[in-house]
């Protein structure tokens, strides 16, 4: 149970601040978004803006330049699931949260992916720029870029529920019982998209070291 | 990255080299930032998308609902109207639909409870439950679709019986009508293959195939006898009645009261004969002959007939011969003649 910390809106509305120094349940947020309760949006951001930023940080690296308005696309998207029923309440808002940013990285990698397959085939300078530090030395910092641009390339070409069961779990940290709970599947399921998500990541990224090998050779 | 779960990946090396590219990627927290500008940046810009988003839920529940009564209602008034509007008893059978009309005259169409009135020049649908009626002070006149032509006598009733389609873009047809009351003179068009037009009495059926005939109903305080009496103006029409089948040529009758005492039935204008026949002498009634006479010539005349229809036309023309040499003057010459002059022609 969190502890909500009331702001008043920002914008000056008149939609009315939140309720002060009262603790609400992700229960009672998600009954007053749905009723059309302003201020709760202002409270899902108190609740969960730091999962989502940390996902995103996590997925695409500290020096994405489009982060900020990652973020407020994947609170949006969270708003809207919650407004229209589709937030089962099988877990915690912050799970929830979890769940939705990796759906937008995936996505937003996938994009990038398409658009770099059109426009340029090269390295983009945003993969560059995936590593936030790095302390060792340069030819290391270089294949810690690679490997992180062959991860993630690899995780926005394969199937997409698969990829998601190894964000959740091999990159987020989360169990099969809470992937199971996210995506509404069994967990035998959840463990079958894992298992699957790696040896198909693990395939493609075989494939690229290969590609790289012949290229040097 | 987590171990443990989820791992078939027995080669525990791909597992590891799956982890050194995750581990590759940036951990911890994300650098610390100016969470109060972002959020005085990003909060009023959700809460309006909150309130979009409630907007757009709502007025999506409200056009799904309204579309659910409406279908209800909708489906609902439909199948009311269906079922006990015009729609219903309009509905189209397998039976149904033949097309009428109205050449001379007036006539009641009856359907039970309901009666509507068709004048000359007016056409419509009738089912097998619909009769038609002339009024009692004038003959009605109507075509039954493409099969037949329907002459009533004043205050006449006819039932119908519409014939399926045989085709499902081909309209129906009628196939007999039920004479219930009255007299009705009949002109049926030529019919083909093994199709035959009826007539219904309650104590014959009148079968034809092409041909001019009159059936009446005859009342018992009128006549000798009550029943069908069948009047053939032109060609030959086969009579079921008791069990047995009697063919009736033109100018003969059959069932009817009295014969002699019965109206002139028109003779046949004679065909344009192509080849010398002797010229029938004009009797102002139809010598009597006996019934194994008459039964001779139907089947020497039938028998003809089948000749023509299979293409023996030679054979034909000799049984035609046959029946003129035995009854030059009899009911069937006129028909036998100008079957003759069609069978004759060099072809």
């Amino acid at each position: 149970m969190a502890v909500y910390k009331a702001h008043r809106p920002a914008d000056g509305s008149e939609d009315g601040p939140a309720p002060r120094g009262t603790e609400l349940s992700d229960e009672d947020i998600c009954r007053a978004l749905a009723a059309g309760e302003a201020w709760a949006a202002e409270v899902i951001f108190d609740r969960v803006e730091d999962v989502v930023d940390g996902v995103l940080f996590r997925l695409l690296g500290p020096g994405d330049g489009e982060r900020d308005d990652l973020a407020q696309q994947a609170l949006e998207r969270i708003i809207s699931t919650i407004v229209s029923g589709k937030f089962s309440h099988g877990c915690s808002l912050r799970s929830w949260a979890t769940l939705i940013t990796q759906h937008l990285a995936i996505d937003t990698m996938r994009s990038r992916s398409r658009e770099r397959k059109v426009f340029d085939r090269s390295v983009g300078p945003a993969s560059l720029e995936l590593v936030a530090e790095d302390n060792r030395t340069p030819e290391r910092a270089a294949e810690t870029r690679r490997r992180v641009e062959r991860l993630l390339t690899a995780l926005s070409s394969v199937n997409r529920q698969r990829a998601e069961a190894v964000v959740l779990h091999d990159i987020l940290g989360h169990d099969l019982a809470e992937i199971a709970g996210l995506t509404g599947v069994t967990v035998a399921a959840a463990q079958s998209r894992l298992v699957r998500g790696r040896k198909e990541v693990l395939r493609f990224i075989t494939g690229q070291e290969k590609e790289q090998r012949h290229g040097n050779g | 990255m987590v171990t443990g779960e989820g791992e078939d990946l027995r080669d525990t090396t791909e597992l590891g080299k799956l982890s050194s590219y995750v581990e590759a990627l940036p951990a911890g927290e994300p650098p610390p930032r100016d969470r109060a500008a972002r959020r005085r940046r990003v909060v009023p810009a959700l809460r309006a998308h909150a309130a979009r988003e409630h907007v757009r839920v709502r007025r999506r529940r409200v056009v799904r609902r309204a579309s659910l009564f409406m279908t209800a209602v909708g489906g609902a008034a439909a199948a009311v109207m269906f079922a006990a509007g015009p729609w219903g008893r309009l509905r189209p059978s397998s039976r149904a639909g033949a097309t009428i009309a109205v050449l001379d005259g007036t006539l009641w169409l009856d359907e039970g409870a309901d009666r509507r009135a068709l004048r000359a020049g007016e056409a419509s649908g009738v089912d097998a439950k619909e009769q038609l009626e002339a009024p009692a002070e004038r003959l009605a006149r109507v075509r039954l679709a493409d099969t037949a032509t329907l002459t009533l006598d004043p205050a006449s009733l006819v039932g119908t019986v519409v014939a399926a389609a045989s085709a499902p873009e081909a309209a129906p047809t009628f196939e007999a009508v039920k004479l219930v009351r009255g007299r009705a003179h009949l002109q049926v068009r030529k019919l083909h293959g093994g199709q035959r037009f009826h007539v219904l009495t309650p104590d014959a059926d009148v079968q034809v195939r092409g041909t001019e005939f009159d059936v009446e109903l005859v009342d018992s305080h009128a006549g000798a006898r009550s029943g069908t009496c069948v009047r053939v103006e032109e060609g030959l029409v086969a009579v079921v009645a008791a069990g047995a089948t009697h063919l009736v040529s033109a100018g003969q009758t059959w069932g009817c009261p009295d014969v002699q005492a019965a109206a002139p039935v028109p003779a046949p204008a004679p065909a344009a004969a192509v080849i010398a026949l002797p010229a029938p002498e004009r009797h102002a009634a139809t010598p009597r002959m006996s019934a194994s006479d008459l039964r001779l010539q139907n089947t020497l005349f039938q028998t003809a007939l089948e000749a023509e229809r299979g293409g023996r036309y030679g054979e034909a023309a000799q049984l035609y011969r046959r029946v003129l040499a035995r009854a030059p003057h009899g009911p069937l010459a006129a028909q036998a003649r100008s079957n003759l002059a069609v069978v004759s022609r060099p072809r």
